[in-house]
């Protein structure tokens, strides 16, 4: 990984984000962790830089609860208010300004992902938890990192909470130089130690970014207008156009600037991505104004020469963007601001294909009469009257909030003091956790062998609705699917329960032309193994629903070796049958073949029914049209 | 003491209510709710970023001084219903803590992402707001209180709808929109801007002390409005109009006829007017109907579009006048 803090566009970003307390959410893409934790260290030198308060990083992951955002019972006397471990509040927030990361918001945590829209770019955050009731205005700075492809899998309005989005492809490109010489460096490490990487900022940068936040520009209404301009109407959302003003005033802050104008806009835009639009919105200019719009028409001319008056300060700047002039060993910057391209599609979310469960950050329906067995990830606590998975840490601190009245209680009726905690019911506290999944609804559809039966959508219909009536987990094996990456090979899509959006867009995909059952089958035997006799699985019901006619032509080697040999054999059928008897042997596993009722060879549906320990059930034949009558004629020998 | 200090310095981050651009309709039900308490409150649905929650805060801050009594998305039960003040209890005495609830009696009690709240939560909340009685019946306590309360929700539908029971508590319902407008989005731009300097320079430029000082004119004018409100007469027109209303739309629930001629009460001292018209009915009727249109409860976005607009005009226009 190459030195980040000699990109200076990248340099440029950080700078603005650290001074425009706006942009203190930022969202990277694509970055790997430890270039993300990089990007935390650099931000938290130039926050540190401008801030009075120490800063201070914390981490959100997925096993965030919300004890450790919110803090749990208290015992104020014990313990001192302070010394409560809590992420979030009034106290901290005057103590210290955070710096929170996320290594990867599609694994983060419901609370955490419910306390990220609580807190990311709010004016106000307000804690009523647990007998403390306090509010304050945060003040942190919030990084988090996601792949783009996986974006579609986050609520939007979780996403929109991050004002500044940076791409790491586009700041820091693969250099297959760069990779070559850390893998010969690693090799060459004795200890696993990962290789040392300087993101100590120069201190002459760092006194330029305190210079900076010293500075405020003036905001002519001309120069602002000329953001209209990226932002079409018909696809205007408040916080973008918000961000990038935001952003192009913080630039012109880091120049040095007394106004903002045109071509600090322009910067800013170019470095967010933002084609210009050709029409001008008919905005009335007062008299006497500076002029807004310049001549140039398209993002990619260069920018005007800025004819803002410079302060003496952005003369000084300037200066020391000169390496040749200025010698200074530790810096390492010659420009303090570059405006390269720090994300080409900042809002990957817009175009993203829908692959998460509706309303996700809802929590799920409190189980008024809870399972005896504990499972299902713990993510909180809740007053409870049973004493089935009980959270003994909580039930002890809110019995001891009352002992010193239960033991002069005590005390006064039997003469002596209780020699232990007095415990009661309303003390009872037990975990609440995310719903375990306990049935899973499988289905291995076989596309190519429901071309000439359409009614396979109606044969499968009860079986998805027992399926969303349980909540089972769905995995959906798709065989000879069109499109497939790997037409010899099968493909795998799990969701969380049958709404998720990419369950139906499974079902509708089109159909290929090799078939590689035996490996569908393979992965489904794979799959059981999983749900069934992995770990402290709870899984204890598996609807398998197979629609195929059974006619494999792919062997199940030549899936595994994704080799291109077209050779129709006997091989597939056979490959089929022998991993459909491995599943047979499968306890709790209730196996459903819905048979297309094919012409040719009718009778291997019931033979991959029976090496399964299926229940048969045919899918009623279409009449076929006369027009299909008579192709098929022509077909025939 | 302490928090009394915290929620004064908060306070002093809050946006003026007049320098709020745009969403008229908004700022207009809020207004309504204040003056006519009887409203019962408001829900404003709309995208992310349409400055909900701002306005609230900030219609807050100048009416009461204060920030609104909030229940955020994670607060617990001990709060909400009320409890004791556990650092005096770990002592041996015991002092009560009032809850959330209690604390908004004749106050506005905000929900900030009111779709995202607890199911638990939401149903002592519609104990209290349908019976007007907070019971509170835990850790030993067994008392009574009267709520009477403004409930404001903000939400985005995009997150999930709300119970039909919880909808129908809130008298008035806002769909709120982005300000498309060039001329607002660059007023909203500017006005971010300026806020921003005066919060990172202390107000230098004196931008909120202009604000607040707007906010007191406009708070009087408010006050005086909801002053006036018992001296307004109903029109038998209005009245009248306001159950064809309900029956033409085939509202759900029973409370719309009376929640129409109540907001144009309102409205007829908002506006200073003696006695309720027509035209007030009109500008209130897509608040108090949107969210009881038959099928809103179905569907997140309850709309109120141009069908339903023309629909109301030409109720309106075939309502007989009573002379009066």
């Amino acid at each position: 990984m190459p030195e980040l803090i000699s990109n200076t566009t990248l340099m440029t970003s950080l700078s603005c984000a650290a001074l425009n307390p706006g942009l203190r959410s930022i969202l990277v893409l694509d970055a790997p962790y430890p270039g993300l934790q990089h990007l935390a260290d650099i931000l938290a030198q130039l926050l540190q830089a401008i801030s009075d308060l120490p800063v201070k990083q914390h981490q959100f992951g997925t096993l965030t609860t919300d004890d450790d955002v919110w803090g749990s019972l208290y015992l104020p006397s014990y313990y001192g208010e302070r010394a409560i471990h809590r992420l979030f509040s009034a106290e901290r927030n005057a103590q210290e300004l955070q710096m929170i990361t996320i290594a990867d918001l599609t694994t983060l945590s419901l609370v955490a992902a419910r306390a990220v829209t609580t807190l990311v770019g709010a004016e106000v955050v307000h804690l009523e938890r647990n007998g403390i009731s306090s509010c304050w205005h945060p003040q942190q700075c919030w990084l988090a990192g996601c792949a783009s492809e996986a974006i579609g899998r986050l609520s939007p309005h979780m996403l929109d909470r991050f004002a500044l989005r940076l791409s790491w492809q586009e700041l820091v490109p693969p250099d297959p130089a760069d990779d070559a010489s850390a893998i010969a460096h690693l090799l060459t490490q004795v200890s696993t130690e990962a290789i040392e990487i300087s993101n100590t900022l120069a201190p002459s940068y760092l006194e330029q970014i305190k210079q900076a936040a010293q500075r405020q520009v003036e905001i002519p209404g001309s120069a602002l207008a000329h953001i209209l301009d990226y932002l079409p109407a018909q696809n205007y959302y408040p916080r973008r156009e918000i961000t990038l003003a935001r952003f192009a005033v913080t630039l012109a802050r880091l120049s040095g600037d007394v106004a903002l104008n045109a071509s600090h806009i322009d910067k800013a835009a170019r470095m967010f991505g933002f084609t210009r639009k050709q029409e001008l919105p008919q905005l009335d200019v007062k008299p006497g104004e500076v002029p807004a719009f310049p001549d140039e028409n398209t993002e990619a001319e260069p920018a005007q020469p800025d004819p803002t008056p410079k302060t003496p300060s952005s003369e000084l700047l300037a200066e020391v963007a000169q390496p040749t002039t200025v010698q200074l060993p530790e810096a390492i910057h010659t420009s303090v601001i570059d405006s390269g391209t720090i994300c080409r599609q900042p809002y990957p979310e817009d175009d993203a294909p829908l692959e998460r469960e509706e309303y996700t950050l809802k929590l799920p329906p409190t189980r008024y009469a809870p399972s005896r067995s504990a499972h299902g990830i713990i993510i909180g606590t809740d007053e409870s009257d049973r004493l089935y998975d009980l959270a003994i840490v909580s039930t002890i601190l809110a019995a001891a909030r009352f002992q010193k009245v239960r033991q002069d209680w005590y005390q006064r009726k039997h003469q002596h003091p209780y020699p232990g905690l007095l415990i009661e019911r309303m003390d009872l506290r037990r975990y609440r956790r995310s719903l375990p999944t306990e049935q899973v609804f499988m289905l291995l559809l076989d596309y190519t062998s429901v071309r000439e039966n359409r009614n396979w959508e109606q044969a499968l219909l009860p079986y998805l609705h027992a399926a969303y009536t349980v909540r089972a987990a769905v995995t959906i094996i798709k065989v000879g699917v069109g499109e497939a990456p790997s037409p010899l090979r099968a493909e795998v899509v799990r969701a969380k329960n049958i709404l998720v959006p990419r369950v139906g867009l499974a079902l509708e995909a089109g159909r290929g032309r090799a078939t590689p059952l035996a490996h569908g089958l393979s992965l489904a035997l794979e799959q059981l193994q999983r749900v069934l006799q992995h770990g402290r699985n709870i899984t204890h019901k598996v609807s398998f629903v197979v629609i195929s006619d059974g006619r494999g032509n792919v062997p199940l080697e030549l899936s595994l070796r994704g080799e291109r040999e077209m050779l129709v054999t006997r091989e597939g059928i056979d490959d089929a049958l022998h991993e459909a008897r491995k599943i047979r042997a499968f306890k709790h596993v209730e196996t459903v073949v819905l048979n297309p009722q094919p012409d040719y060879y009718p009778d291997l549906p019931e033979r991959l029914s029976e090496a399964l320990g299926a229940t048969l059930v045919p899918i009623p034949v279409q009449e076929k049209t006369p027009m299909e009558q008579v192709l098929e004629l022509e077909v025939m020998p | 003491m302490k928090h009394k200090d915290e929620r004064q310095s908060v306070l002093r981050t809050i946006l003026p209510y007049t320098y709020i651009v745009g969403q008229e309709k908004l700022k207009l039900a809020l207004e309504l709710a204040y003056i006519a308490p009887r409203i019962g409150g408001v829900l404003i649905s709309g995208r992310r970023g349409t400055a909900k929650s701002t306005t609230v805060r900030a219609f807050a801050s100048m009416m009461y001084d204060a920030l609104p009594v909030t229940i955020p998305i994670n607060a617990t039960e001990d709060r909400v219903v009320g409890g004791w003040e556990v650092t005096e209890l770990v002592k041996g005495a015991t002092r009560k803590k009032i809850g959330l609830l209690e604390a908004a009696h004749q106050k506005l009690l905000y929900i900030d992402e009111v779709n995202l709240l607890d199911d638990h939560i939401i149903n002592i909340i519609l104990d209290v707001t349908s019976t007007g009685k907070l019971v509170i019946q835990r850790e030993g306590l067994d008392e009574t209180r009267d709520v009477e309360t403004t409930l404001v929700g903000t939400m985005n539908p995009e997150e999930g709808g709300l119970r039909p029971q919880l909808l129908d508590r809130f008298g008035l319902m806002v769909g709120v929109e982005e300000e498309a407008e060039p001329e607002n989005r660059l007023l909203i731009l500017e006005t971010v801007l300026k806020f921003d300097r005066a919060l990172q320079t202390g107000d230098e430029a004196g931008f909120l002390a202009q604000g607040y000082a707007a906010t007191q004119d406009l708070r009087t004018e408010i006050e005086a409005a909801k002053a006036r409100l018992l001296d307004v007469q109903l029109a038998p027109e209005v009245a009248t109009a306001s159950v064809q209303l309900s029956q033409s739309f085939k509202v759900e629930g029973h409370r719309s006829d009376y929640l129409l001629a109540l907001a144009a009460c309102a409205y007829a001292a908002r506006v200073n007017q003696p006695k309720t018209k027509l035209e007030h009915l009109r500008a209130v009727a897509d608040l108090v109907l949107r969210h009881r249109l038959p099928g809103a409860q179905q569907v997140n976005y309850a709309q109120w579009g141009a069908e339903e607009a023309q629909r109301l005009t030409e109720l309106l226009v075939s309502v007989p006048s009573s002379g009066s």
